[in-house]
């Protein structure tokens, strides 16, 4: 208790030191969302395992608790060393936003920010294309859009974690694709930590998808160096009427690194939202990915893959909230887990009462590749309405021994063999990925993942 | 599914909803160390069983003082007030009896009402009753026929008299008093409850039975059941149950014990129809019971088949400890939900030595305002290796306004475990009923066809007297609720 006390209390001196040092630039309805989330954080602290605390029973976070870590500062040199070639996408042209840190890299960024492409009179118009800007931009021209959802979706009151993160809420990423347009390009967020020890980002990101709009957006978490840093991410996405927006999320921290990353979906009528989350990396990776559909004919697909090697931790919890008749769901998420890693998945559907005509289905399934390996796996159900279709299933195995014999009496060598059973196993969530050139960067890292591993 | 037809359901007459008049002696109201003492004395216990009771006490109330209730189940009622609850009834006198003739007549006329054959068991001789009316066990019948083959089958006041040393090593050996709030409760402040022991080798010759009743007003029931399988031995126990209809609600907080050695294999059933309380859900019976089975030995088995039909609230977990290489555990429920009725009930299925394999089937049925929940888990050990399990969890609801949920677990730490895990929940669908319809069945007997069909998987595993009974009762319970 006394230890979580002392981290309260350097994070409380953080914070005071963040207001200090330029968060007083801000607006003062945000500052007063800081400080409001602040004293969230100091109320709630860091999740425990504690009897009766369901979604964190298997997830301890006290490695993080337990140390301090500290807000990179700006440094421009930071970005001169970072070679971007090996996050590059396979296609000529993409919208694209890197940070270092947490701090914006304008060297590296494809999209100027200009003051009229963020305005909000600007916005508001038909096929001017997507806006792929810095959320510290849109705060300050006062886009109205992020006065209406920051924080709504996600209210930092949620737990320890996404209170930090609003409370240290300064910069991200802000994607807007106006009504009725389709962006055929991906639009590409790179958050990369260069692996200076013990440092904190608090990655924000906020998109809004207008009505009959189109879009696919990849957010991408990389180290470039070891070390023990913490990422603290949480994404709010908003869809008008009949978009359909396609997420994808590639995580490929450092091996020691803490990753936490909240998601936050709220889908109107007739929206589509496919998302796709891959886990690579990180020693403590826990992932909230949650979806409310809110209004009849919404639907989300929502996978997930990862990867658990060495000591690693990785823990996903999705909820689709069912608000509204007529909206459907579909999810898999898959596991490979090898080493004496730990993989834990918790899936929520809720159907609420006259949510009828649902369509919900999850699925679950893991291979567990070493006996030090271990998955706990929660697929729940929870309906208040009859006239619904609703399956969930989940399995736990090891590489189907019938389907390696057979490959290797086909004169496929065991390594080879294994590695083609567990790239099948895969496919099925790569495959949900719809943009090609997005389609390909993931696969190549998965390959790169599990060929070492195999 | 109209208001009419919801209201219909609601008003579902319970058929066992009446009392006896007959002479109680029991417990004043509260629960105290003296009570403790005064219900142990009343039995006339060990010293050794008074001690074991008392440490339950202490731990119940360390437990109740944190407020350290259970809180995590999908259930919702009043907080109970434990010392408002008469721990101990029993009808009046208490003698020693040697034959029915000397039983109550008021008490077997109960049980006739019922429809328990106590009258006619030295004919037909089909099943073995332990009837238990309130908290003591009123009599054991076909005793005679059971010593034959050394299988003891008495009430566990008894076996403490007559087998200390078996009662003394298996009581509270696989479920601990310190295992839940409910089973410190129950360690503290068991009545009665049935003891059986099958020897090594015996097939025991008849379905064992025990029927329960809560006649008292204020009491709660607190029975606590023990069986021991010999090596290779088998047996098959059955379990039903029942209460009168009052306004207020009765705690019936039960420990099921079962120990498989090598070899042998417990087959226990419940069909489980306590008063489910009124439309408006006053009244009925809280069912907090805590049941599990050890296969203690190698190629043990033991299978639980329950059919849920009564109380406003059940909070049941018939688990297995797979211990013994190549034992298994196997669980098969009906649940039905309706009026107010909150069932979250499902299965722990333990997988720790070799070669284990388990199964659950848990169909779970939704009407009126009822909530139904299925909580489960698997949890394979790192030692478990080549754990087998597969999960089948289906809901079918019907109205609109009942919930399903299912909220399995599933934990495992070995990777030769193969788990599956499977669920689905709807409603029965407009094309079955049209078929049976054109068919020419009337809609209500087509739903009662598909419901039936639906749970046949699990009454099927059911003794054949029992499964009579399950689709009787299902079939009652569920008349006018079609869509």
């Amino acid at each position: 208790m006394t230890q979580h006390a002392t981290a309260i209390e350097s994070w409380s001196e953080q914070f005071h030191r963040f207001e200090r040092n330029g968060a007083e630039t801000g607006p003062a309805w945000l500052r007063d969302v800081r400080r409001s989330a602040f004293s969230d954080f100091e109320r709630l602290g860091f999740p425990t395992a504690r009897k009766g605390n369901e979604p964190w029973k298997y997830t301890n976070v006290r490695p993080i608790a337990e140390s301090s870590f500290a807000l990179a500062e700006y440094a421009q040199a930071a970005s001169a060393g970072v070679d971007l070639h090996a996050y590059e996408l396979p296609c000529p042209r993409v919208h694209q936003l890197v940070f270092v840190d947490g701090h914006y890299e304008p060297g590296l960024s494809t999209e100027p920010v200009s003051e009229a492409g963020l305005h909000s009179d600007v916005l508001a118009r038909r096929g001017d294309g997507p806006v792929v800007g810095r959320l510290a931009d849109a705060i300050e021209y006062r886009v109205p859009l992020v006065r209406e959802h920051l924080g709504r979706l996600a209210p930092a009151s949620g737990n320890g974690f996404t209170a930090l993160n609003t409370a240290f809420l300064r910069d991200g990423a802000f994607v807007q694709i106006p009504e009725g347009t389709f962006v055929p390009e991906p639009i590409y967020l790179l958050f990369i930590s260069t692996g200076a020890r013990t440092v904190v980002t608090h990655p924000r990101v906020l998109i809004a998808a207008g009505a009959d709009s189109s879009a696919t957006v990849l957010q991408s978490f990389h180290s470039l160096d070891g070390g023990t840093y913490l990422t603290n991410a949480l994404t709010e996405v908003v869809t008008g009427p009949g978009a359909s927006l396609r997420l994808c999320t590639l995580q490929r921290e450092s091996n020691d690194a803490f990753h936490i990353a909240t998601t936050r979906m709220e889908q109107a009528r007739d929206s589509r939202i496919a998302s796709v989350v891959v886990d690579l990396g990180g020693r403590l990776v826990r992932r909230e990915t949650a979806t409310l559909l809110g209004a009849s004919g919404a639907s989300v697909n929502l996978c997930g893959l990862y990867h658990g090697a060495g000591e690693r931790h990785v823990d996903n919890q999705t909820f689709v909230d069912h608000a509204a008749p007529g909206a459907s769901s579909n999810e898999i998420y898959k596991g490979i887990l090898d080493g004496s890693s730990h993989g834990v998945f918790s899936g929520g559907v809720l159907v609420r009462p006259d949510s009828q005509h649902t369509d919900a289905h999850q699925v679950n399934k893991n291979l567990l590749l070493s006996s030090d390996a271990e998955v706990d796996t929660q697929p729940k159900l929870e309906i208040y309405a009859d006239d619904v279709t609703c399956t969930h299933g989940a399995a736990v195995g090891q590489l189907d021994a019938d389907a390696l014999f057979y490959l290797k009496s086909r004169g496929i060598g065991e390594d080879v063999a294994r590695n083609l059973l567990m790239h099948g196993f895969v496919s099925e969530v790569l495959d949900a990925i719809e943009d090609g050139a997005v389609r390909q960067h993931v696969e190549e890292a998965v390959s790169g993942c599990l060929g070492g591993s195999g | 599914m109209t208001n009419r037809t919801v209201q219909e359901l609601a008003e579902q007459s319970y058929k066992y909803g009446w009392t006896t008049e007959v002479e109680e002696e029991s417990a004043p109201p509260g629960l105290s160390e003296e009570i403790v003492r005064w219900i142990s004395e009343r039995k006339g216990e060990p010293e050794w069983l008074l001690e074991w009771r008392l440490k339950a006490y202490r731990h119940f109330m360390r437990l109740l003082g944190d407020a350290q209730l259970p809180a995590w189940a999908n259930v919702s009622h009043p907080p109970i007030d434990f010392q408002s609850i008469r721990y101990y009834a029993a009808p009046k006198p208490k003698l020693e009896l040697e034959s029915l003739d000397e039983v109550d007549a008021e008490i077997l006329k109960t049980y006739e009402r019922l429809g328990i054959p106590l009258e006619e068991q030295k004919r037909l001789a089909g099943v073995a009753v332990d009837a238990i009316f309130d908290s003591v066990s009123v009599m054991t019948t076909a005793k005679e026929t059971l010593a034959k083959y050394g299988v003891i089958f008495s009430s566990v006041s008894e076996a403490v008299k007559e087998h200390p040393e078996l009662v003394k090593k298996y009581l509270g050996s696989v479920v601990p008093h310190s295992d839940n709030f409910y089973a410190a409760l129950n360690s503290a402040v068991f009545s009665d409850g049935s003891f059986v022991y099958i020897p090594p080798g015996v097939r025991c010759p008849l379905e064992l039975s025990t029927y329960f009743r809560i006649n008292a007003e204020g009491s709660g029931q607190f029975e606590r059941t023990l069986i021991i399988a010999d090596k290779g031995s088998y047996v098959s126990y059955l379990e039903g149950c029942s209460a009168p209809m009052r306004d207020e609600n009765q705690l019936h907080a039960a420990v099921v014990e079962l120990v498989a050695l090598d070899d042998a294999e417990i087959k226990y059933s419940t069909i489980q129809n306590w008063y489910p309380g009124d439309d408006n859900g006053k009244g009925g019976i809280y069912n907090f019971v805590t049941k599990r089975g050890k296969c203690a030995g190698d190629r043990s088995r033991i299978s639980w088949t329950q059919v849920e039909t009564g109380s406003a609230i059940t909070w049941k977990y018939p688990s297995v400890l797979l211990q013994g290489d190549h034992s298994t555990g196997e669980f098969y429920s009906v649940a039905l939900a309706k009026g107010r009725q909150q069932a979250d009930t499902g299965t722990k299925m333990t997988h720790i030595g070799r070669n284990t394999s388990s199964r659950i089937i848990s169909k779970g049925i939704s009407a009126g305002h009822g909530n139904n929940t299925y909580r489960g888990l698997v949890k394979v050990l790192p030692k478990a290796e080549g754990a087998v399990n597969f999960t089948q969890c289906d809901s079918l609801l019907i109205g609109d306004q009942c919930g399903a949920h299912t909220v399995p677990y599933i934990e495992v730490q070995n990777r030769s475990a193969s788990v599956e895990h499977e669920a689905s929940t709807t409603k029965v669908s407009e094309e079955q009923l049209f078929y049976c319809q054109q068919r020419g069945l009337a809609r209500e007997d087509a739903q009662s066809v598909i419901v039936n069909g639906f749970v046949r998987d699990v009454v099927k595993r059911l003794p054949l007297e029992f499964a009579v009974e399950a689709d009787r009762l299902l079939e009652v319970n569920l008349e006018g609720t079609v869509g």
